[in-house]
C-alpha cells in the first residue's frame, strides 16, 4: 500500500488536498480522502455573539 | 502572472481618476515606472494561511479579465498537459500561471511583481506547486525574493496545510516562518495577516468534545494571530519590519503602491526603475520613516513626490476625507439606515475618526463614477482595517 498526496489542489479558492491509497500489486486505488486543509472555527467565533455582529463576521467566510 | 505595461498604466490612470488628480502627471509616472528593468525580476511568493479568499479576489480584481491563464509553454492551464510541461518550475524563467514566451519583453512592465507562487492563480497543482515553496525554503538564496502573506497565522501546523512534497507536509506556521525569515521583504496583506482579523476573534469558550459552553472567553480553537514581527528581524530583511496593509479585504492599490515605493527606494537590484538622483526616488531612510509604529505605510512616496501632494495610504483617518464630513461639521446625523438626509453616520456607529485606511483617499475598485466607499454609500465604517477588528470595533459599534 502506498499513499500519494495531490495537495494543494490549485485554481480553486481554499486549501484542498486529496490523499490516495494505492495497492502495490494491482495498482488499484483502494481509498481516497478529500481533505480541507485549513480550519478557522467560525462556529466557535459566532457562538453566543450578538446577532448583528454575525452580519460583519459571516461575510468573511 | 505578470503585470503588463498596459495593465499598469490602466491601473495608474484609474487611481488618478479616483483621486481626482491630473491625468497627465500620472501618465508621466506610469511612463517612468514602465521602463523594463535591466536587472530582471524579483520573485514574489503569495502564501495564503487562514484566509477567506477576499484579499486575493480584491487583488486579482485590479487586473480583472486580463489574467494570463497560460503556463510556461503558452498552453492553457485548463489543458491537463500543461501541468506536465510546468515541470521546469524551479528554473529561473518559471512564473506561476504566466505566459513567458508569448508577450514581448518590452510589453512586460512591472515584472517586478513576478508571482512565483499564488495557489489560486497558478497552473501547477500537487507536488509541482508545493515544491516551489520547498525550493524557496531550502534552496533559494536568502534575500532574493519577497513574500506577501495573506491570512491569519495559526498556532499549530494542523490548522493549515499548504501541500505535500515527497510525502512531507508543508504547513503554516512552521514552513511559512522559515520562508519569511529568508525574504527580502515580508508584506502582511489584509487585516488577518496584519492584526489577526476574524480568525483571531474572541469566542465564548466552547468545549468541542461535549459541545457545551464552558463560560468565559477565549480565542478560537486555532489560536490564530497576525504575522509576528520577529519574522522580519533578520539580516535578509531590508526594512527589519513587517509591512502591514490592513483592511478586510486588503486594499490592492495600497499594496501595489507600497511595493513600488519599496522597490524604487531599494534600487535597480530589486527591480526599481528610477535612476539614482531622480527627484521622485525615495531614500531607504524615507521608506523606513514612512512606516508607522503598527507597520503601515503612511503614504505613497513615489506618487506623493511626483504629484507634489500627499497621496495618503494609512496616514490619515478616513473621517478627514469623508464626503459626509461637511454634514458632520453642521451636526447633521443620519438617524436610521437609509435616512434621506444623507448625513454623517456617526450615530449609527461609524468609526471613521479613528480608522486610518486609504478607503476614501483611493476609494475602492478604482471606480470614478460613484463613491465606492462604505461611508459614502451610507454604511458606517466598521473599522475593518483597524487593529482589534472585529471584537473591539464591533463592541464600539453595538455598545
Ligand atoms: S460618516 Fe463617519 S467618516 Fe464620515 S464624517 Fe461621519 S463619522 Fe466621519
Ligand atoms: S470604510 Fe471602514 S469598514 Fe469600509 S472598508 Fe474602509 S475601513 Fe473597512
Amino acid at each position: 500500500m502506498a499513499t500519494y498526496h495531490l495537495d494543494p489542489v490549485n485554481r480553486i479558492e481554499g486549501h484542498l488536498g486529496v490523499e490516495l491509497t494505492v495497492d502495490d500489486g494491482t495498482s488499484a486505488v483502494t481509498d481516497v480522502r478529500v481533505k480541507s486543509m485549513m480550519y478557522r472555527g467560525f462556529e466557535n467565533i459566532l457562538y453566543k455573539r450578538h446577532q448583528k455582529e454575525a452580519i460583519t463576521i459571516v461575510q468573511r467566510i | 502572472m505578470r503585470i503588463t505595461r498596459r495593465q499598469f498604466i490602466k491601473f495608474i490612470s484609474a487611481t488618478a481618476a479616483a483621486m481626482g488628480l491630473n491625468q497627465l502627471e500620472l501618465e508621466k509616472v506610469a511612463e517612468v515606472l514602465a521602463k523594463p528593468s535591466a536587472l530582471g525580476t524579483l520573485p514574489v511568493l503569495w502564501i495564503q494561511n487562514q484566509v477567506c479568499g477576499g484579499c486575493i479576489t480584491a487583488f486579482a480584481g485590479v487586473f480583472a479579465g486580463e489574467v494570463d491563464y497560460t503556463d510556461i509553454n503558452g498552453d492553457n492551464i485548463y489543458d491537463t498537459t500543461g501541468l506536465v510541461q510546468a515541470k521546469a518550475l524551479n528554473s529561473p524563467g518559471y512564473t506561476a500561471g504566466s505566459n513567458a514566451s508569448s508577450s514581448t519583453v518590452d510589453d512586460v512592465l512591472l515584472d517586478v511583481i513576478d508571482l512565483k507562487f499564488m495557489n489560486v492563480i497558478m497552473g501547477p497543482a500537487g507536488e509541482l506547486a508545493a515544491s516551489i515553496l520547498d525550493y524557496y525554503e531550502n534552496t533559494a538564496a536568502g534575500g532574493s525574493f519577497v513574500v506577501i502573506i495573506d491570512g491569519t497565522i495559526p498556532s499549530e501546523d494542523k490548522y493549515c496545510g499548504l501541500g505535500y512534497v515527497a510525502g512531507q507536509e508543508i504547513a503554516s506556521p512552521s514552513n511559512v516562518e522559515a520562508i519569511a525569515k529568508k525574504a527580502a521583504l515580508v508584506i502582511a496583506y489584509g487585516t488577518c495577516a496584519s492584526f489577526g482579523g476574524v480568525p483571531a476573534a474572541m469566542n465564548r469558550k466552547y468545549d468541542a468534545v461535549s459541545g457545551r459552553y464552558e463560560g468565559g472567553m477565549t480565542t478560537t480553537a486555532a489560536f490564530a494571530g497576525p504575522v509576528p514581527d520577529d519574522w522580519a528581524a533578520n539580516s535578509y530583511n531590508l526594512l527589519q519590519k513587517v509591512v502591514r496593509i490592513p483592511t478586510c479585504p486588503g486594499h490592492p492599490e495600497a499594496l501595489l503602491l507600497t511595493v513600488v515605493d519599496a522597490l524604487e527606494a531599494l534600487g535597480s537590484a530589486y527591480g526599481g526603475r528610477l535612476p539614482s538622483g531622480h527627484p521622485w526616488k525615495p531614500t531607504v531612510a524615507e521608506l523606513v520613516a514612512n512606516i508607522d509604529s503598527l507597520g503601515r505605510p503612511k503614504k505613497s512616496l513615489v506618487l506623493s513626490k511626483a504629484l507634489g501632494v500627499n497621496v495618503w495610504l494609512y496616514g490619515q483617518p478616513i473621517h478627514l476625507a469623508c464626503p459626509r464630513l461637511p454634514k458632520y461639521n453642521l451636526g447633521v446625523f443620519d438617524r436610521y439606515f437609509g435616512d434621506t438626509r444623507q448625513g454623517c453616520l456617526q450615530q449609527l456607529g461609524c468609526q471613521g475618526p479613528s480608522v486610518y485606511t486609504p478607503c476614501v483617499s483611493l476609494k475602492w475598485n478604482r471606480e470614478v463614477s460613484s463613491n465606492t466607499t462604505c461611508v459614502a454609500q451610507g454604511a458606517p465604517c466598521v473599522g475593518c482595517g483597524a487593529p482589534g477588528f472585529p471584537d473591539r470595533t464591533l463592541n464600539l459599534q453595538y455598545k
